[in-house]
């Protein structure tokens, strides 16, 4: 964190050069809790690659807070914006069309190297709303705590344990519902 | 599914997901990030250049124009179609952008529109809920608004009018937020009866509801211990003694004390495990109830204590262990509640005398462990006396393993 905070700093007084090192420290990071909240596969790169500029853009606002719970709601933010934006979807869409042959070839998709019962439970949480999935993201897969998940999420510590709650119960229930559905078919 | 079994795959799929090769992209994804970047630079310098080249525009304009009027009429018709198309242009990005605006604006109005109206809705209740919990405590308007829970109620509404609540409205759960306050105004005798008579409000959050209670308590002692302090034959101290908070006065150290009175039946009831109470819920799963209720089995138990802790402050000094009585308490709860105590503590050791008189206090003075054994297990307070008696034999430390084991 200490390293982060220095680094901040002289990105801050104008070195660029250091924010490649930051980039490359927290780039995973970024781009697994994207591909957690539901970012897909072939949006992962564009969605990460906003959020780093988007960070770079805002760098010089960023004072005191918990850098990660920073990084956590930016992420957040452009993963909900990436999808708000119809028409870059559509513009996304004819890409794809035209690079669907090389993303294949060049991407790895995080989905196939999940086995079968992760990939289910994925889907599951995929299937929680909002409200759900993203304490159950930040709460199992980014070990931050409830005051932290409060931050990041604008709420309340009680509502966090709350929406934790109810988003465990809903995700036991979707699972069940397909094991159902598997043992009847 | 077991709340274990969902536990296991969650975390299994952490593992997964740590595993994910999700580096090797990094490079090309900072590559385009600094391209980005440096077109943004560029941007700006362009946008300088534009300004130059507007202003050039305008001189060149000028001087067609001045042309304009020397030219033949043909090109003079396709300089002036050009024109035309250009202004059209231009005309339809201006009623573009002033459309763009009118929907901004408009989506703003009723946005505030709509914040207004709930601020006004919850304005009428907070003020119902409000006079409601000062007639509960029966104190006038002065001291009321004093009280610790009410002054922080009070900022929250407050704070509902601000920016911050406004911009964040269509993200807001209304009814979270006013159930929320609600919570925060309410008398801790309101607050056992909405559980009592509706417990579905905290259906799925028994503890945060015990947290709340206990802050409550814990605040009006405060601010009764200080009105005490100042003045013994204050009003306020001898309505609180004869109302809600079951003041005693105690001589020995002049501290204010707390006692079960008028609502103790009360009390009983929300936690019983014949109405929907707390304990009802452990017995029905009380895995479930451990684990779905936010916090691990040992935090559960530990908010319990800490109930104990706030409504029987004075035992608790007795408590001169507090640390291993936890631990112990831990254990003892998840044992009564897998019913396998006796097989498991039946372990070779002593356990010392000072030790085994704080276990027979405890019990004696424990409401938890009271209504574990009598309601939940349908006990007799003797019987949970023999178990503790039986756990005499074993080793506070073997003790203290064995919690962390279950724990574990």
């Amino acid at each position: 964190m200490k390293r982060t905070n220095q680094l901040i700093e002289k990105i801050q007084a104008g070195n660029n050069e250091v924010y490649r090192e930051l980039m490359q420290n927290y780039y995973a990071t970024v781009q697994r809790f994207a591909f957690q909240c539901g970012v897909q596969q072939s949006d992962l790169d564009d969605v990460t690659q906003e959020v780093f500029i988007k960070l770079y853009r805002f760098m010089e606002k960023y004072r005191d807070e918990q850098f990660t719970t920073w990084l956590y709601k930016i992420t957040l933010n452009t993963a909900r914006d990436f999808y708000r934006k119809k028409s870059k979807q559509q513009e996304k869409l004819a890409r794809l069309q035209i690079q669907v042959h090389e993303q294949q070839n060049s991407a790895i998709d995080f989905l196939l190297q999940l086995d079968e019962e992760d990939r289910e439970l994925h889907m599951a949480i995929l299937q929680l709303g909002e409200n759900y999935r993203y304490p159950i993201v930040l709460y199992y897969f980014h070990d931050m705590t409830m005051p932290e998940i409060a931050k990041v999420l604008g709420l309340t510590v009680s509502n966090v344990k709350v929406r934790l709650m109810r988003a465990r119960s809903k995700l036991k229930k979707i699972l069940q519902l397909e094991e159902e559905a598997m043992y009847e078919s | 599914m077991s709340h274990d079994n969902l536990e296991n795959r969650l975390n299994k799929l952490k593992k997964s997901y740590d595993k994910l090769p999700s580096a090797q992209r990094i490079e090309e994804t900072v590559v385009q990030v600094e391209q980005q970047l440096s077109k943004k630079k560029t941007r700006k310098w362009l946008k300088s250049v534009a300004t130059l080249a507007a202003a050039a525009c305008i001189f060149v304009t000028g001087g067609l124009t001045w042309e304009f009027v020397q030219k033949p009429k043909e090109e003079q018709g396709l300089l002036a179609s050009f024109q035309e198309e250009q202004e059209n242009e231009l005309q339809a990005r201006l009623k573009f952008e002033a459309m763009k605006m009118k929907v901004k604006v408009e989506k703003q109005r009723l946005s505030n529109q709509a914040y207004d109206d709930w601020l006004e809705r919850l304005g009428v209740l907070y003020t119902e809920w409000r006079e409601a919990a000062r007639a509960d405590l029966q104190l006038d308007e002065d001291t009321f608004s004093q009280l610790p829970f009410v002054s922080n109620a009070d900022s929250r509404y407050d704070s509902y009018s601000g920016r911050f609540y406004r911009e964040y409205f269509d993200r807001v759960d209304e009814q979270q937020y006013e159930a929320e306050l609600y919570t925060m105004i309410a008398t801790p005798n309101q607050l056992l009866d909405i559980y009592f008579k509706e417990p579905e409000f905290y259906e799925v959050n028994q503890l945060i509801f015990i947290d709340l209670y206990a802050e409550k308590i814990s605040g009006l002692k405060q601010f009764t211990q200080e009105r005490y302090e100042k003045n013994a034959s204050d009003p306020f101290v001898k309505k609180m003694e004869s109302q809600q908070l079951f003041v005693v006065e105690t001589s020995f150290d002049k501290r204010i004390g707390f006692e079960y009175k008028n609502n103790e039946s009360k009390f009983k009831n929300v936690f019983s495990a014949s109405e929907m109470g707390f304990f009802e819920n452990i017995k029905m799963d009380y895995y479930l109830f451990g684990g779905e209720l936010l916090y691990p089995f040992d935090e559960t138990i530990n908010t319990l204590l800490l109930l104990e802790k706030t409504l029987l402050d004075s035992s608790l000094k007795s408590y001169k262990q507090y640390e291993s009585v936890e631990m112990y308490y831990n254990f003892v709860v998840m044992q009564l509640l897998k019913g396998d105590l006796v097989d498991s503590v039946l372990i070779n050791g002593e356990m010392t005398k000072e030790y085994r008189e704080l276990l027979q206090r405890f019990e004696k003075e424990s409401v938890i462990v009271h209504v574990l054994a009598e309601e939940l297990l349908n006990m007799s307070t003797s019987t949970v006396l023999n178990f503790l008696n039986a756990l005499s034999t074993i080793t506070i430390e073997a003790a203290v393993l064995q919690a962390q084991s279950i724990s574990e």
